[in-house]
Formats: C-alpha cells, sequence, structure tokens
C-alpha cells in the first residue's frame, strides 16, 4: 500500500509541475490573445490547457479544480466556437479564473483535507456565476434550468445537457466504444475512473458491458482486464475532448468513438474494427439506442454487399487503423470521411498532428541537485584533465601527449555540453510580466505598453530564478514612480500610452538586462534633497549626475511621497542592489528628466565554469575571463613615462600593474630584470577598455570557479579561485570591479 | 479475509453464505479468487453477503461477473445480499446490475 501512495506522491508532483506550467502558459496565451483576438490557434491553445489540467485534475479526484475548470473550459469552448467572442470583461474574468483554478489546484495538492477557505470559495462563486452568465447567454434553451440552480456546482451542466437531451433526437448521440488491454488494471490504471470521468463531459445515456470475453472462474486472472464497454454520450464537446478523457491509457485500450448522426457506412466500419461478433455489437447498437433495427439491417447489408471487394476492404482498413488510434483523428467524424482521398488527407494530417506533438514532448524532468552534482563532477574532471595534460607535457611522449589532446577536446565539449544543460530562454521570465504590467497598470490608472526583446537569451537556470525578483521590482518602480498618468503625459506632448522596454542580450561574456521607458526620469534636484535629508549625503558634497543617480540603490532611500502597494516601501533599490550583486553582476542606471529612466543589469552567462585566460604575475598565477579579454599588447617604455595611461590606437586607455594592486611587488621587481617586456591585457567591460600590466601570458585555460571562503569574500578585485593542472591555486580577477577603480 | 464462510451455513446442501470482506480492488483480488475457487466445488448455491465491501474496483467487479457466469454454466445459484453503496455505486456506472440476482433489490 506504501507504493501506492508513493506513486500517487509521484503523479501528484507530476500534476503539481504540469499544472504550474499549464497556468503560466494559460496565462501568457490569454495576454497574447488580448492582442490578436480572432487568433483560432491562441484560443485553442487556451482550450487545451484549461482542459488538460481539468482531466489531470479529475484522475486524483480534485473536485473543486474540476468543478470550477469545467465551466471556465465550457466558456473557452464556446469562444473556440465563435459562440462569444473575447472582450475585456471577458479577458479579466477568464484572467481571474486562472488565478482561481491555480489557488484551487494549490489546496488540492496542500491540504485537500481541509475545507477550502470561505473567501477562496466566495471568489469561486462569483467567478462561476460570471461564467455561467456568459454561459446562459448562448443556450437559450437551458435558460430556465439555469436560472434556478446553482451555478457553482456543474450538475447545471448536466442538467443544462438533459434539457437538451429531451429536445434531440434520439441518434444525436455520441458512440464510444473501449476495450481495456489485458495489463490496464495491472498498470495502476481503474477503468472506472474514466467512466465516472465521462460522466462529467456529457450525460451517458447507456451503457453496456461486455462479459463475452470474460472467462470461468477457473480461468480468470484476477488482474487481468476482460471487459469491454459499448457507451452512448450525449455531450457538447468534441471528439477530441471524449478521446481525452482516455488520454491515460490511450495504449492501453483500443477506442472507437463514433460521432452524432454518423453514415451507415461509418456504422458498418465501426461495427467491423471491434473484435465482438458483428450481430452482437449490432444487438448493443439497437439495445442502447444507437441504430434502431431498421438502420441496423441496412448497415449489415451495407457490409455484407462490400466486404466482397477488395477495394472496399482496402478502404476499410484504412479507416479502421485510423479509428482505432482516435488521439491521432481528429477528423474521423466528419462524415465525408468514406472517400478514399479524403482518409489519406487525414492520415497525413495526423501525423503532422503526431510530429509536432513529439517535438513538445521531447522534454526530460531531471532534479536540479542531480544536475548540480553532475557540474561539479564535470569541474572535477577539468581539474584532473588539465593536470594530466601538465604531466602528458613533461613526460615529452608525442603519442601520449596527442591521445590528451583529444581528451580535453572531449572535456572541454562535455563542459559545453552540460553547462548548456542548465541553460534557459529567459523568455518565459519576462512573459510572466506582461500580466504584472496589465495588472498594475490598471491598478495606477496609467495606459503601459511592455514590449520584450531577447527573449531567446539563455542564462543560467539559478541565474533566472534569482533575477526574477529584482527585474519585477525595477518594473513596478518604473510603473509607479517613472511613468507619469496619461493627463500629465499628454501635457507634456507625450503620448497617451507609455512603454516600458524589457531587453535582454548577451554582451562579451556576460548578459544584459535592460529595463527602460519613457516616464519622468529621475529628478535629480529631488535625490539629492531627499539623501541630505535622509544623512546619505552631506549638503555640501558635490555629486556628479551618475553618482547622484546611483542614490536611488542607497540602503533606506525612497523618494515616493506615499507608501503605494505597488512599491514605495523604501528598501527596493538597496535589495535589487545587493541581489545583483550577490549575482556577481552589475546594475547601473541612466535618466535624463522628462525623457525617462533605463537600468541595465549585467550578469555573468554561468557561475560555474568558465574559459579563462592565465597570466603570471611574480610567482602568482592569475585568470582572466577570456570573454572579457580583447586584446594583448606589448607595454611600450616609452609610453609608461607619461602616467598610468597609454595610447591604444589613437584612444585614451589606462592600465593597472596586476603587481602593484596584489602586493606582489618584490617579485615582480627581480623578474623585471631579468624580462626585457611587460604584456597588457586589454579587457573590456561595459564598453570600458582597460589594460592589465602582467609579466608572463600564459594563454588559455579552462576555470572551474571555486568561490571564495567567507573571510575573502569581500575581498575586492577577486571573484574566485581555481585550480590549476599542477595543483597550485589561481586566482580568478574580478574584471567588473577593476574597471569601475578607473573609471 | 475477503470471502468468510457464514456461521449459519448448516449444511452442505445448504445454501453458502459468504460474507465479502472489506477490500474488493486489485490488491486482493488474487485472494479473493482463491477463496473462492475453493470453495466453489463444495455448494450449488452462493450467497454473497455484500453489506462490509468498502472499496471495489473492476478487478472485483469482474470477479463478481465471473462468479455469476462460472454458475450459470454449472447450474448454480448466485444471489447478492445487502450490497453495500460503493458497489451499488460502481454497478450503476457499468450498468451491471441485471447480470445479477439481488435478494435485497430496491
Amino acid at each position: 500500500m506504501s507504493d501506492e501512495k508513493d506513486h500517487l506522491a509521484e503523479g501528484q508532483k507530476i500534476f503539481e509541475e504540469e499544472s504550474r506550467d499549464l497556468l503560466q502558459q494559460a496565462e501568457s496565451t490569454l495576454l497574447l490573445l488580448e492582442d490578436d483576438i480572432d487568433n483560432d490557434e491562441l484560443i485553442n491553445d487556451l482550450f487545451r490547457a484549461i482542459h488538460t489540467i481539468k482531466g489531470s485534475a479529475g484522475i486524483f479526484g480534485f473536485d473543486s479544480v474540476v468543478s470550477f475548470t469545467h465551466v471556465a473550459e465550457s466558456v473557452m469552448g464556446q469562444l473556440r466556437d465563435k459562440e462569444l467572442t473575447l472582450n475585456e470583461d471577458l479577458m479579466n474574468l477568464l484572467l481571474d479564473s486562472i488565478d482561481q483554478t491555480s489557488k484551487l489546484v494549490a489546496h488540492a495538492l496542500n491540504n485537500a483535507e481541509l475545507v477550502i477557505s470561505d473567501s477562496l470559495r466566495k471568489t469561486g462563486e462569483g467567478l462561476l456565476k460570471r461564467l455561467q452568465r456568459y454561459l446562459d447567454s448562448n443556450i437559450s434553451t437551458a435558460s430556465n434550468i439555469l436560472n434556478k440552480s446553482k451555478p457553482e456546482t456543474f450538475h447545471v451542466t448536466k442538467e443544462q445537457l438533459e434539457s437538451v437531451e429531451s429536445e434531440s433526437l434520439s441518434n444525436n448521440h455520441w458512440h464510444v466504444s473501449v476495450r481495456f488491454n489485458r495489463n490496464v488494471i495491472a498498470n495502476g490504471m481503474d477503468p472506472l475512473s474514466f467512466f465516472r470521468y465521462l460522466n462529467t463531459i456529457g450525460h451517458v445515456t447507456s451503457m453496456t458491458t461486455l462479459t463475452s470475453d470474460l472467462p470461468s472462474l477457473q480461468d480468470i486472472n484476477p488482474e487481468e482486464s476482460y471487459l469491454g464497454f459499448e457507451i452512448n454520450l450525449d455531450t457538447q464537446e468534441s471528439k477530441e475532448v471524449i478521446s481525452d478523457v482516455f488520454e491515460f491509457v490511450k495504449d492501453d485500450c483500443q477506442l472507437h468513438i463514433l460521432s452524432p448522426r454518423s453514415k451507415v457506412s461509418d456504422y458498418s466500419q465501426f461495427i467491423n474494427a471491434l473484435p465482438e461478433e458483428n450481430i452482437l455489437i449490432g444487438g448493443i447498437l439497437v439495445a442502447s439506442g444507437a441504430l434502431t433495427k431498421n438502420e441496423l439491417s441496412e448497415v449489415l447489408d451495407y457490409q455484407h454487399a462490400h466486404t466482397a471487394t477488395e477495394i472496399t476492404t482496402h478502404k476499410n482498413n484504412n479507416y479502421i487503423g485510423a479509428i482505432t488510434n482516435p488521439e491521432l483523428s481528429p477528423n474521423i467524424d466528419d462524415n465525408e470521411i468514406a472517400d478514399i482521398h479524403t482518409t489519406d488527407v487525414a492520415n497525413k494530417k495526423q501525423e503532422k498532428v503526431k510530429k509536432s506533438k513529439k517535438i513538445e514532448q521531447q522534454f526530460v524532468r531531471v532534479n536540479a541537485e542531480k544536475l548540480g552534482d553532475l557540474i561539479n563532477l564535470v569541474g572535477e574532471l577539468v581539474i584532473t584533465s588539465a593536470h594530466t595534460e601538465l604531466k602528458a607535457k613533461e613526460t615529452e611522449q608525442v603519442e601520449l601527449f596527442e591521445t590528451v589532446e583529444n581528451l580535453t577536446r572531449l572535456v572541454e565539449e562535455i563542459r559545453d555540453s552540460t553547462l548548456s544543460l542548465r541553460m534557459v530562454q529567459i523568455g518565459e521570465t519576462f512573459n510572466r510580466f506582461t500580466r504584472v504590467v496589465r495588472d498594475t497598470s490598471k491598478d495606477l490608472g496609467k495606459k503601459i505598453e511592455l514590449k520584450i526583446l531577447g527573449g531567446d537569451t539563455e542564462l543560467d537556470k539559478t541565474v533566472v530564478e534569482k533575477i526574477s525578483d529584482p527585474i519585477m521590482h525595477l518594473i513596478r518602480n518604473s510603473l509607479d514612480h517613472g511613468i507619469e498618468t496619461p493627463n500629465v503625459r499628454i501635457a507634456n506632448g507625450k503620448s497617451e500610452t507609455a512603454i516600458v522596454n524589457l531587453e535582454a542580450y548577451h554582451d562579451s561574456g556576460s548578459i544584459v538586462i535592460e529595463i527602460s521607458d519613457d516616464g519622468a526620469g529621475l529628478n535629480p534636484d529631488i535625490l539629492t534633497e531627499k539623501a541630505i535629508e535622509k544623512g546619505i549625503i552631506s549638503a555640501n558634497q558635490q555629486l556628479t549626475l551618475p553618482e547622484i543617480h546611483r542614490l536611488i540603490f542607497a540602503p533606506g532611500f525612497s523618494t515616493a511621497k506615499e507608501v503605494t502597494n505597488i512599491s514605495g516601501r523604501g528598501v527596493g533599490m538597496d535589495v535589487v542592489n545587493r541581489n545583483i550583486d550577490a549575482l556577481r553582476g552589475q546594475i547601473s542606471v541612466n535618466s535624463e528628466l522628462g525623457v525617462g529612466t533605463s537600468f541595465t543589469i549585467r550578469l555573468p552567462l554561468t557561475l560555474a565554469i568558465i574559459d579563462g585566460f592565465q597570466v603570471l604575475v611574480g610567482e602568482s598565477a592569475y585568470v582572466i575571463p577570456l570573454d572579457l579579454v580583447e586584446e594583448c599588447i606589448e607595454l611600450d617604455e616609452q609610453q609608461t613615462k607619461k602616467g598610468e595611461y597609454i595610447d591604444l590606437r589613437g584612444e585614451v586607455m589606462p592600465y593597472l600593474h596586476l603587481s602593484s594592486i596584489f602586493n606582489d611587488d618584490d617579485s615582480s621587481n627581480i623578474k623585471k630584470k631579468e624580462r626585457h617586456r611587460d604584456n597588457i591585457v586589454v579587457v573590456k567591460y561595459a564598453g570600458q577598455k582597460v589594460g592589465l600590466v602582467v609579466d608572463e601570458l600564459l594563454g588559455e585555460y579552462q576555470t572551474v570557479i571555486k568561490p571564495l571562503g567567507k573571510v575573502f569574500q569581500n575581498l575586492k578585485g577577486i571573484s574566485g579561485a581555481t585550480i590549476l593542472g599542477s595543483g597550485e591555486v589561481a586566482i580568478i580577477i574580478d574584471v567588473p570591479s577593476l574597471v569601475g577603480r578607473v573609471f | 479475509m475477503s470471502f468468510t464462510k457464514n456461521k449459519d451455513t448448516k449444511k452442505d446442501t445448504d445454501c453458502c453464505l459468504l460474507d465479502a470482506g472489506p477490500d474488493m480492488t486489485i490488491y486482493s483480488a488474487e485472494k479473493n479468487l482463491i477463496e473462492i475457487k475453493e470453495i466453489y466445488p463444495e455448494f450449488d448455491c452462493f450467497e454473497l453477503n455484500m453489506s462490509a465491501v468498502e472499496e471495489i474496483d473492476i478487478s472485483g467487479i469482474q470477479l463478481l461477473l465471473a462468479i455469476s457466469k462460472s454458475t450459470a454454466q454449472d447450474g448454480k445459484k448466485l444471489v447478492l445480499s445487502e450490497v453495500s453503496t460503493s458497489v451499488v455505486e460502481v454497478m450503476d456506472v457499468l450498468n451491471i446490475r441485471s447480470h445479477f440476482n439481488w435478494t435485497n433489490q430496491e
């Protein structure tokens, strides 16, 4: 039994992740739809996402989720069928419904045994009423019943269906035929749950359980499945929805679905496709009301006449092939299917669907811890391989050295692909902000458009997770403080709608994230005044404009006169700055009064292994991140006399002696006498070039970054350490902080 | 224990009263089958008291249907009595009430 619980917990975990992804997807789809109302594909995506959540929730018996999503799904279904059009009210309603679903899912997963809290229930009831209103406006036949009944349960929908049923023709039902494979029970599925679930998407008007395959007591294997089921279903849902009910057992059953009012030929082929004798199936169809006796004899006559010819057999096979794989045959209920050409076209289309599904499913969920272990191991592998290479060089055996070279190349490739495993596109994180901007701008009565650029830029997943909050804060700040109200904007000659740009791109080994707006900009006078008032600067301190702008990152600095619930608690920018620092990143601000503000965040691409450039200063080895290295030049003795800068092809470039920064003076002085030249490594960071004077260039080196211990964490100019092949420790130079020292 | 011979069963000629246990799911299917197979040849008539059944799934239903099928083939008799609501619910989902003889038919 504990095994069962484990499986259940595992299943729920998958459901948790899946539903989170799907809800996220539904939300962004909705937001896209806002600008592209007639995009059928988006509406379909939306419908599918909610439908899948409902289906999975049904499997786990999360009734609260199922009953809520059922109604939301019906509304989306009507959107898809063009019975409803999307307007602003409906958009808000659907967004709220997605939020509600997410809360219900969380409740079901975390404390299912507790009663749903009053506030959650009330929100749910309110939403259901509003959703139901949209449904009511469309189903006039059922409107009387709907008004009387409680809208929050989906018995309503059942009643609604029943009322429609009484008016519809007797064969206006779907016919579903299921034969489970023998092993379905052993695989942990209970067919009963699918039938119960079928009742939630429609009304089962007739159910026949076939026992013809059931062995006697002596021969039965109690863990195998022998029963067959013929079901008549009255529903407004599509074939896809019906076949989705059996999604979890699609490989473990034969499912045939016949649409309402199918042709005689369709019934004939359907009967042929079933394992039982034709007459038996025919009888069941008559008994369940799917066919009248006359119709059945017509079908059987048709069969008799047609099975004789080869062509029909061929056609049948095609058809049966198609219906035995219902997932691939969304078109098979089409009444025109009898034509062989149509069938071919449909088959091809289904293959396409299958292919695209395959692409979607080519993901493997991996525990982040396992990935972390792998990356650590690869780090060790890189160090060991460097060591091996060094030793191989010492032996001076060419063959050994060649082999080791190959090994090193392979290790490099392994390193790159391992690190890329953790790389994710930042777009998903960015899209989350669309909703924030939408909701916040409504709250504030401002018109704001969020433009996202470079969403496909990749960076380390751990970085993405940690950068989300700071970006959120910057955006909220920009919305709240930066952007003016529409009236002010118009008065200032700006367009009514403000634009917030969110952009990501790669720039020499870093990823840059820019958040810019065309709002009011930072007012230097107010900033200075505030900083003096808060005691951050003294009254007679003279600051440059960039320095004034940077004041907003000072702890306890908040310029908003009122504390709003959007931002303005006076801790934000300080925390943002510290968060980005922790990621070895930097944030800068650039603002022009009346024109706008932009924040630029620079982050290292990865936190684990980098390509380094190894140099020697005195006796010590240092590593400079290779991505930041522009070029290496000789330090001209003549130029050094002019001061701490040189003329780099007409450009003034400051330089630093690494030996003086890291106090390696003694050794370098001795060396200098022996050496005839010094080298400058030109590094570039955030558009600024700085030269680093070193004694010797050792070349490229794969560098595994080992974080510094607590004692050394506050050292400036050092970002970490690494272990060289020889076992010695080399310091990794923190180029951004050195560049900052010069400018 | 799943199928227990009730004490009230007096002689071999009597109808065998069997009490079904609370679990008629896949987890007890094998055991249930062995028990019923053991006792099946001894009697010609069976009354299954289903009042204690708390859980039943498709394997339990199959077993009931298999007993019913075998008794019909062998000219024996099977009746269900005091069928619990959980069993009734499942039977209604599958619409198989009519496959059985009931003593307390509603």
